[in-house]
């Protein structure tokens, strides 16, 4: 496995830093279920980065962390049509159900 | 020669410690919300807590220099090695307590006796008298590293509070994280220098356990306090979010010990430890 060089360090400091603004700005415009998709998916983001800082990419080789980082274009994928629609209520039951329908069987893949 | 000189008293003061101890003293102050364009009593605060935190930091590697020189981590220090010698780093030591100490009291009389109990704790309690004796005396060196943002909160606000309590306790909670890693990274030469650590006299695992459990603690401490501030929510879920990974960190480090994940914790709860703060100081100002 490729060893973490000092750029590669600032470019996930980089990630961690904009992804800390998201989660701090970005939540302020939006509410209820929009908010949650966006913070699951940035906070992965972040916590995935610190770790990659922290360890190296022998991280990388945890099934865990594989399995944790599917969540982050999941949830970015429910927060798209949400926003773009702006019809929350009646869109979220059907993703939600076809989201979890993947996710599951991609859970099991794996 | 001067530039040499001050380059052993630049390392006789720990500057990344002493550093981050300036830095929640400073979040402290900043948290309280008052005017921090106040030239004189920011730059006061920053001036007494650099010289009463680096001088007590002196102080403490002048009585601890025969332990350093038993250990090959800190042998080659600027005391054990012979550069700088004990009696003028005593008295490097006492002159910055000493000023730093006039300057506090000069900017308040509470703030005064949090920075001097700050180095009683230090020096005295925890350097002079516990260290050698029990593995317990981190307690009390926590409670020393607790005192700069107590101070700091309790300078801006003119009273001490619940709110700083909380983010002291968040410290004092911090600290055995950061000194209990380095007793398990070193535990030979604290061995060798015979002073009792908890690894030696409780194991690994238990201490272990303590790490992960204290780490725990000082998040939900300075969860709380952040939380008590009314900080927006934007920052609250940051730090929700980097708690989140602090609390599976520590899980791990429980359920699959190892001396990785374990010094991973500690690199995550120190990086934690100085978001937090900078959460605090910005959610404050904005």
């Amino acid at each position: 496995m490729k060893k973490i060089s000092v750029l590669d360090r600032i470019l996930l400091f980089l990630t961690a830093f904009i992804s800390g603004y998201y989660v701090v700005n970005g939540l302020e415009k939006y509410q209820g279920i929009v908010t949650l998709y966006f913070t699951i998916a940035f906070g992965i983001l972040i916590t995935t980065v610190i770790f990659l800082i922290l360890f190296g990419f022998e991280i990388l080789n945890e099934p865990i962390v594989v399995v944790v980082a599917t969540f982050i274009p999941s949830s970015l994928r429910l927060t798209k049509p949400i926003l773009a629609q702006n019809r929350i209520n009646s869109l979220i039951p059907k993703l939600l159900f076809l989201a979890s329908l993947g996710f599951v069987i991609g859970l099991s893949l794996e | 020669m001067i530039s040499k000189k001050l380059k052993f008293y630049w390392i006789m003061i720990k500057p990344f410690q002493t550093g981050l101890l300036l830095l929640t003293g400073v979040t402290g102050f900043i948290s309280s919300r008052c005017p921090v364009i106040n030239f004189g009593k920011f730059s006061g605060l920053i001036l007494s807590l650099l010289l009463t935190i680096g001088g007590s930091t002196v102080l403490n590697m002048v009585f601890d220099r025969d332990i350093d020189l038993k250990m090959l981590r800190t042998m080659r220090r600027p005391i054990p090695s012979g550069k700088i010698s004990a009696k003028e780093a005593f008295l490097i030591g006492i002159i910055m307590c000493i000023i730093g100490l006039i300057l506090a009291f000069s900017l308040s009389l509470l703030y005064g006796i949090l920075i001097l109990a700050g180095i009683l704790f230090d020096v005295f309690v925890y350097t002079i008298w516990l260290k050698r004796k029990t593995s317990w005396s981190i307690f009390w060196g926590g409670i020393s590293g607790a005192m700069p943002i107590l101070a700091g909160r309790t300078l801006g606000i003119g009273y001490i509070d619940t709110i700083g309590i909380m983010f002291a306790l968040s410290i004092l909670l911090w600290i055995p994280t950061h000194i209990m890693t380095f007793n398990m990274l070193y535990f030979n030469d604290y061995k060798k220098a015979d002073i009792p650590t908890f690894p030696s006299k409780y194991g690994f695992k238990n201490t272990r356990m303590v790490i992960a459990l204290s780490s725990i603690g000082a998040s939900i401490s300075v969860g709380i306090g952040i939380t008590a501030l009314g900080l927006s929510w934007g920052y609250l879920w940051l730090l929700a979010i980097l708690s989140a990974g602090l609390f599976g960190l520590a899980i791990m480090s429980i359920l699959k010990p190892s001396e990785k994940i374990n010094f991973g914790l500690f690199k995550y709860a120190s990086l934690y430890m100085l978001i937090a703060m900078l959460i605090t100081a910005i959610g404050s100002v904005s």
